[in-house]
């Protein structure tokens, strides 16, 4: 009994020992760089020269300007729309492969996952090419059935809708992979005894699938909507924060005052908001789903 | 239990080494010079590339033992790493840096005055062959800091067939430009052609026809501290102007948010008859312009055109200055501009290298280039002057797409690129 | 009547599947396929008003320039970074994981907090650029082959954590708690019992850092050049300052996707098999 409860002992104290090595790696190349971002947040740092200290001011000013506060809102509508689309859809697609098998449910997730896959830069471009006026695609068709064209780069609202859908398509097929592999880490057996038992499909899916795969769809969520509102290339490639700004999200105004103003300590200032920003996210959606650590 | 602590150790081991033993082994060599560019030396199908690649290899021949390391970067951030690698005490020896950051370089104290190097055992002749608004701009206290290369101007590009088929010779001042406009706006099959095209994106753009309005009609852009100075009556007949041919409908009301790459490419695919572009982009929209290429024509602009560059300087803390003076020397001889010229399709750097140039009617374009570097306007040089351009787009922007006053849009933005350059 | 009529709602449905998959199909790749018609059009022909997908001369000129150059090597450069930074981050990842599922241990919250915080940079934002940059260059390892892997795995091991810790956590602790009753080393337990379980958690995690190494344009483009070139670098030299090269450029992304293909052909019936094989049974 008491060798027993040395051994226990004994484990939980060495068994921080597990995470040493990642630690050290995370903390050298995150933490240490996170760490140099909070200081020049604290000073100018204009073309890389150390002003005087000036505490919060940086924040402070970012926080003022109403140009960042629309920036923040409206990178919040895109990211929370793109994410929810993606993950909805992706779950519709995810349930219908689930009962797929072989070769045809290979070749839906390969198609799936080419989006997210692609270079954000060229898919960004050739999505921007495809909306213009005369020269892409999607106006060719639009003329086609009738309609008159749609001038998604240089109108507000079809300009947050093509970011927003240019956004969601590169997400679909990931969130689709990442709840599929959710869904087949169900117990068949538990599926066979629900439909014995009498239940009816949408029955099983809502009591028994879906609670089940509530920690992938968590995860997918929260990479989703990092990724969604971290994302600098295709709101930049896309619409450059057009027109008139409508679209101007945080990373690209943090992009513009690093390597246009050469404000290194606001645009510090600006991503250590982003990040405690999406912080807040995760810990939110953590509350929401009542995931245990 | 022990086995498992070995792995961790080792695995630990294993990645503190990669740091540690990385960071040992370099050491820099006495006899070898970097330089960022975003040109590649070692591509066989950049012109510039292949000038450059040319001048090195002659360099390290005529310098046993000296090696030319070029790292290509990205022209937009390069200057933002090299800032960063100067704090860190880590920069390349030769940089290229563009027009808008150049005091801010110059503010850091990254660059070593070329007096020191070479500049000081030129000849007043030597000097006198470089001396031009790229060459000023470069200076600071009476010492000079940087040589261009790459000279560029923003030139307005014509269509020369449809330009005759209106019935216009080349416009020269701003009512011709309409009136040329205008007869060169139609639409024939369902295709419209636009006069004039613009672009007034938020993003990267070259600059407009607002700025060159301000600097025919006043001189400049800013006041004598700085400030910006188009909120006035100036600015607002600009403004009205350039709205003027939206609502008229020589330039297409999607113009708002369009960018550099998209105007080109829409250039190339015809549906313009006039655009603001960079000359050096003479060669690349000839050879994907889906019509006669010999079309393409660049002209000046009424009161000049903007003059762009980019400026190499030596770093100031570079442990190899003098091989590096020297090569930033041999990339601006006279022999190295031919190089430039007949290899790279460029203007010349040197006055003197004019003469060596045979104008024909494909190359007509080096004409208004020189003129434009003679005349152009360039930003000062004493402070920074950031964003300038975007602030004069958002100006627009407002205007057409809000309604905005043009009085009230102007000084909105005067205020911003004040406050964005601490003024 | 009725097995006739079964069957050919059954036919129906099968077709209709098909019919979404290709519409689905379509969707996913359109920007694909735009990309690789113009990557064989004739320069004069890209930029075009209206817009064609045929009624042109293909050439492969554009990929022959792009093969001459350094792409392939930039191919190979980028394997070798996100094959290493897969090894490291979910190596590493797992370890940490394991640690933090199945133990206590004082500062358990605080470096929890850490991963947790390291979770935004996943994305592969360029929150962190200017200061790694600075802090690497002083430590003179940037321009190196490990510069990159050992960055990619850093950035992305917080999300591989947090996936393996699901599904280290899904496992039974009874097993781990049987096979220690019947003398089985702790060793073992990690490094051979529970692996082959939480298949679905290591592929994902795999995945995950594969996908944000491969993406990566903005890091790579500070921390390396030249030989060392990453996959979206050589992609973005069509991308100049003289303008976009639209012809190299979809050849170059086109080729891009190649090597992507085939990781997913030989290696995606391992990640499918090991998406079926599901969790603990019984």
């Amino acid at each position: 009994m008491v060798t027993m409860s040395n051994t226990l002992k004994k484990r939980n104290l060495f068994g921080g020992l597990y995470t040493v090595p990642a630690m050290i790696l995370l903390i050298m190349l995150l933490i240490v760089p996170l760490g140099y971002t909070l200081y020049c947040s604290l000073f100018p740092f204009k073309y890389m020269m150390r002003g005087s200290f000036q505490g919060l001011n940086n924040f402070i000013e970012i926080l003022k300007s109403p140009r960042i506060q629309y920036s923040f809102y409206i990178t919040f509508i895109v990211t929370f729309s793109a994410t929810a689309i993606s993950i909805v859809v992706g779950l519709l697609l995810a349930l219908w492969i689930d009962k797929r098998t072989g070769l045809f449910a290979y070749w839906i997730q390969l198609i799936g996952l080419i989006p997210w896959v692609i270079s954000m830069v060229v898919a960004g471009l050739l999505w921007r090419w495809l909306f213009n006026v005369d020269l892409g695609l999607f106006n060719v068709i639009i003329r086609a059935f009738g309609w008159n064209t749609i001038d998604v780069v240089n109108k507000r609202i079809p300009a947050i809708i093509g970011l927003i859908f240019v956004m969601s398509w590169r997400t679909i097929g990931y969130a689709m992979v990442m709840i599929l592999a959710g869904l087949k880490g169900i117990d068949a057996d538990l599926i066979e005894a629900a439909q014995i038992d009498g239940a009816s499909p949408v029955q099983t899916l809502f009591r028994i699938k879906l609670p089940i795969i509530k920690s992938s769809v968590l995860l997918s969520t929260i990479v989703l909507t990092v990724s969604n509102f971290t994302n600098n290339t295709v709101p930049k490639v896309l619409t450059g924060g057009g027109p008139v700004n409508a679209t101007n999200v945080v990373t690209l105004e943090q992009y513009n005052l690093s390597f246009v103003y050469y404000e290194f300590g606001r645009s510090s200032a600006l991503s250590i908001l982003i990040m405690i920003v999406t912080i807040l996210i995760i810990a939110a959606y953590i509350k929401v789903a009542k995931f245990e650590i | 239990m022990k086995k498992r602590m070995l792995i961790v150790l080792a695995i630990f081991v294993v990645v503190a080494s990669f740091a540690f033993a990385g960071g040992a082994s370099e050491k820099p060599k006495t006899n070898e010079i970097v330089m960022w560019t975003f040109l590649d030396p070692t591509s066989t199908t950049n012109g510039r590339g292949i000038a450059l690649g040319k001048m090195i290899k002659e360099f390290e021949a005529d310098n046993p033992g000296a090696k030319v390391t070029v790292e290509v970067k990205n022209y937009a951030t390069m200057t933002g790493e090299f800032l960063t690698a100067h704090a860190a005490g880590n920069a390349p020896d030769i940089i290229w840096c563009a027009r808008d950051e150049l005091s801010g370089v110059l503010d850091a104290g990254a660059l070593e005055p070329l007096e020191n190097l070479f500049l000081g055992e030129w000849s007043a002749e030597e000097i006198d062959d470089v001396d031009d608004a790229f060459f000023r701009f470069g200076e600071r206290g009476g010492k000079h800091y940087t040589l261009t290369l790459n000279k560029n101007a923003l030139v307005m590009f014509y269509r020369s067939d449809l330009l005759k088929a209106a019935g216009h010779t080349v416009p020269k001042t701003w009512d011709q430009i309409v009136a040329a406009a205008r007869d060169m706006t139609k639409t024939e099959g369902g295709i419209t052609t636009y006069g004039l095209g613009q672009s007034f994106p938020s993003g990267y753009s070259d600059p407009q026809l607002l700025a060159n309005w301000l600097i025919e009609k006043q001189g400049t852009l800013f006041d004598k501290d700085g400030r910006a100075m188009w909120a006035n009556p100036v600015g607002v007949s600009g403004v009205n102007w350039v709205v003027d041919a939206i609502r008229k409908g020589y330039t297409p009301e999607s113009s708002i948010n369009l960018g550099t790459e998209d105007i080109i490419a829409e250039f190339q695919a015809g549906k313009y008859g006039m655009f603001i572009a960079g000359a050096v982009r003479v060669g690349a929209i000839k050879a994907a312009a889906s019509y006669d290429p010999n079309f393409v024509k660049v002209m000046d602009l009424p009161g000049g055109c903007i003059i762009d560059g980019w400026f190499a300087g030596i770093w100031s803390k570079s442990k190899n200055k003098d091989l590096a003076g020297r090569f930033l020397e041999k990339m601006y001889s006279p022999q190295a501009d031919l190089y430039w010229i007949n290899d790279g399709d460029q203007a010349p750097v040197r006055k003197s290298s004019i003469d060596k140039i045979t104008i024909t009617e494909s190359n007509d374009y080096l004409t208004v280039m020189l003129d434009a570097f003679a005349n152009g306007w360039i930003t000062p040089n004493d402070k920074s002057y950031a964003g300038w351009k975007i602030n004069l787009n958002e100006a627009i922007q407002r205007v057409v797409a809000n309604g905005l006053d043009p009085m009230v849009a102007l000084q909105q933005t005067a205020d911003e690129f004040n406050a964005a350059n601490g003024r | 009547m009725d097995k006739i009529s079964k069957t050919r709602i059954k036919a129906l449905k099968v077709s209709l599947e098909y019919i979404f998959a290709i519409l689905f199909g379509i969707f996913n790749m359109i920007p694909v396929f735009w990309g690789i018609i113009t990557s064989i059009k004739p320069l004069r022909e890209i930029s075009r008003i209206p817009p064609r997908l045929t009624g042109f001369a293909p050439t492969l000129s554009h990929y022959i320039t792009v093969l001459n150059g350094p792409f392939i090597e930039s191919i190979l450069n980028s394997l070798l970074y996100a094959i290493l930074a897969i090894l490291m981050g979910v190596i590493l990842g797992y370890l940490a994981a394991y640690g933090f599922a199945r133990r206590k241990f004082p500062l358990k919250g605080l470096l929890f907090f850490i991963v947790v915080v390291g979770i935004p940079l996943s994305g592969g934002s360029s929150v962190l650029l200017i200061p790694n940059y600075l802090y690497l260059l002083k430590l003179r390892l940037t321009n190196h082959w490990y510069t990159l892997p050992l960055i990619y795995a850093a950035y992305n091991m917080p999300m591989a954590i947090w996936l393996l810790i699901a599904g280290v956590k899904a496992v039974p602790i009874e097993m781990e708690e049987a096979a220690n009753i019947d003398g089985v080393s702790q060793f073992y337990i990690v490094s051979w019992l529970i692996p082959p379980l939480i298949k679905p958690s290591l592929a994902a995690a795999a995945l995950f850092i594969f996908i944000g190494s491969w993406n990566d344009y903005i890091t790579a483009s500070v921390m390396v050049s030249g030989n060392l070139k990453a996959i979206q670098q050589a992609i973005y030299e069509y991308m100049g300052y003289f303008g976009i090269e639209w012809g190299r450029l979809t050849a170059a992304a086109t080729l891009a996707i190649l090597p992507i293909l085939a990781v997913f052909t030989f290696a995606g019936r391992q990640l499918v098999s090991g998406l079926t094989a599901g969790a603990v049974k019984g």
